[in-house]
């Protein structure tokens, strides 16, 4: 099913590939890149609020099938103090565009920040520094910045729904 | 006593004075093997007769250039992800651990698909002839990109063969399911030469991919059931046979395939993933004891089920020594999460209970496991006490007891070292190579002393 939805997303996607093409330097980026210290300085940012990290990657056919999801569960909550930060750890040499061409042919909508670090560890250890390089990863942090609940490989909305109502 | 002096000795005359001594281990001086100006990944060693440190390794481009928006403008005609543009490099050592110039191993330029957990493979026969087998990016015409099990022989390590697909083309296309929109894939591979001279490569294979599933009534992860496929040359790398499926389901698509052999060859092990329709990934050996012309069903290692619907990235290291085989792996299910060893002591067809290697770590990840002087060593990076370091593991008693984790010294000043790897040397000396802050660096360990407390 969640394979249907990403042809169906695709097939939006293509129709409208030129017209976005075009449309591009005009709108935001679905992708905003981001160093380690920059990331650090982002949860901080965040304190009072509750923010569910999402560690994904182009390659990783787990997160890409967790992604609506994930969607699903921002919109939910998009009245309540929470914040959703998906962190592509895509290589970052592979650069903004491709992940940019990504998103708008799977996940219209989505907006991801990107690594800009060459380690994936470097920006992955603002959040976790024994982060086991599994993916997807996702971090529910209460208000305090402290990490309530991690979660590794997909799981379905109302699991994370659960983990972020168990914080707010 | 004797034996330090024997050690003192032995390391003045192949010139590497022992710099460190952490109980149980010496450590020679790290040495860089990349330059300072590029930035590398995906390292790999082999040894050849006389010793020598044979490396490959991806390259990523210049140190300077990090990360720039819009990324590089990579090479037309390779898809909308996984953009070529990595190279592969090549470079022999001395028996002083001294590198010379690497070399352009790939010739279509920037065609190599690797990282970290992907990494190319090199070996180096009894004949002396080098060995590399590598996954690279490949278009055919009318179809959507896909990724190959590409092949090279040196007899010199200058100058290279003209590369070959070990993968014969697959016939199906699911670039509609494949992330990356690739049609097929042939990836996360391996190659060994067996003490008979016989080269197997194995890999990764999405040609099957979905064969058999109901889309609507399975779970997600049995909707990529991937297999593995091989290809054996028994001519020194000149030829390969027609490449046949190994293990033609259930085996997890992200965990790279390792191989080890034994009883001169006769025996080949291949290491790998599985992963069951409920996502539980077991680390499993699959044995051939004919050469390679047939493989029993695996055996499972772990005690505690893995139960994953992710990509843990995770390969199952083997080395073996007679009828101990060793094997080394992560576990997020077993307590605590991290590297576990486990031996075989009956040519592997059954394995002793997991033994932590670094419990008290906060992560340990990514081992490599060798023989050398009839000691068992193994090699991690892990987070005990801030940076992530590399450590290693001895056990003289064919793995009833692993010495307590030894930190390998670092380039002064280094930042976090990952991904190590061990070869062994016919002096009983073992070469320890990992990654630092984008640049590859080698050491060598010997054993100091038998008195440290071993548990």
């Amino acid at each position: 099913m969640q394979i249907n939805k990403l042809l169906i997303s695709g097939l939006l996607a293509l129709a409208l590939s030129a017209s976005s093409a075009a449309l591009r330097a005009e709108q935001a980026s679905p992708v905003t890149p981001i160093s380690a210290a920059e990331f650090d300085a982002l949860l901080q940012a965040h304190r009072g609020k509750v923010v569910m990290v999402n560690y994904w990657a182009t390659w990783c056919a787990p997160c890409l099938r967790e992604i609506p999801d994930l969607m699903a569960v921002a919109e939910d909550l998009a009245d309540e103090p929470f914040v959703f930060v998906p962190l592509s750890m895509d290589d970052p040499y592979s650069g903004q565009a491709q992940i940019e061409s990504f998103i708008d042919r799977w996940f219209p909508g989505f907006e991801s920040y990107l690594r800009t670090d060459p380690e994936m560890d470097m920006i992955a250890s603002v959040v976790d520094a024994s982060w086991n390089e599994i993916m997807p990863t996702t971090y529910i942090i209460d208000r305090d910045g402290t990490i309530a609940r991690t979660i590794q490989g997909k799981v379905s909305k109302e699991e994370f729904l659960a983990a972020v109502r168990d914080v707010l | 006593m004797k034996q330090l002096y024997t050690v003192a000795a032995m390391a003045a005359i192949i010139g590497w004075p022992a710099v460190a001594s952490a109980g149980e281990l010496e450590f020679s001086a790290p040495q860089p093997i990349s330059g300072e100006d590029r930035r590398i990944d995906a390292l790999e060693l082999a040894l050849d007769a006389q010793g020598r440190a044979h490396v490959v390794w991806v390259d990523k481009g210049p140190v300077a250039a990090s990360a720039p928006a819009g990324g590089h403008t990579g090479h037309a005609g390779h898809g909308d992800r996984h953009h070529a543009r990595d190279n592969l490099y090549y470079v022999r050592g001395d028996h002083d651990l001294r590198f010379g110039a690497p070399v352009q191993v790939n010739r279509a330029d920037g065609e190599v698909w690797g990282f970290a957990i992907s990494r190319p493979r090199v070996q180096v026969a009894p004949s002396g002839s080098v060995h590399v087998m590598y996954p690279a990016n490949a278009t055919r015409e009318g179809r959507a990109p896909e990724v190959v099990a590409r092949y090279v022989r040196s007899e010199d390590g200058r100058e290279w063969s003209e590369p070959r697909t070990l993968n014969t083309p697959a016939g199906t296309d699911h670039s509609d399911q494949i992330h990356g929109g690739f049609s097929a894939v042939h990836v996360f591979g391996t190659l060994g030469v067996a003490p008979d001279g016989a080269v197997h490569a194995f890999w990764i294979d999405t040609r099957g991919l979905g064969a058999g599933v109901d889309p609507e009534g399975a779970s997600a992860a049995a909707m990529a059931p991937a297999a593995v496929w091989g290809a054996v040359s028994r001519d020194d790398g000149l030829s390969f046979a027609q490449d046949t499926p190994i293990i033609e389901t259930d085996v997890c698509p992200c965990c790279q395939l390792t191989t080890a052999f034994a009883d001169e060859g006769d025996t080949v092990f291949l290491g790998l993933r599985q992963v069951t329709i409920e996502s539980y990934r077991d680390n499993v050996l699959a044995a051939s004891r004919d050469g390679g012309n047939s493989y029993a069903a695996p055996v499972r290692l772990n005690e505690e089920r893995w139960r994953l619907e992710g990509c843990p990235m995770k390969p199952t290291a083997i080395a073996v020594d007679g009828k101990h085989v060793y094997t080394a792996w992560y576990s997020g299910a077993e307590s605590p999460p991290g590297v576990y060893v486990t031996t075989s002591r009956d040519g592997g067809y059954s394995f002793s209970a997991p033994q932590a290697l670094h419990p008290e770590a906060s992560l340990s990840d990514a081992p490599s496991v060798t023989v050398a002087g009839g000691s068992a060593y193994v090699t991690w990076h892990a987070r005990a006490d801030g940076a992530r370091k590399i450590y290693v593991s001895v056990s003289h008693d064919h793995g009833e007891r692993w010495s307590a984790p030894i930190e390998v010294p670092g380039p002064p000043g280094g930042g976090g070292a990952s991904h190590p790897l061990l070869a062994a040397q016919a002096d009983g000396s073992v070469l320890v190579a990992w990654v630092q802050d984008g640049r590859a660096w080698i050491s060598r360990t010997r054993p100091a002393t038998r008195s440290a407390a071993l548990r």
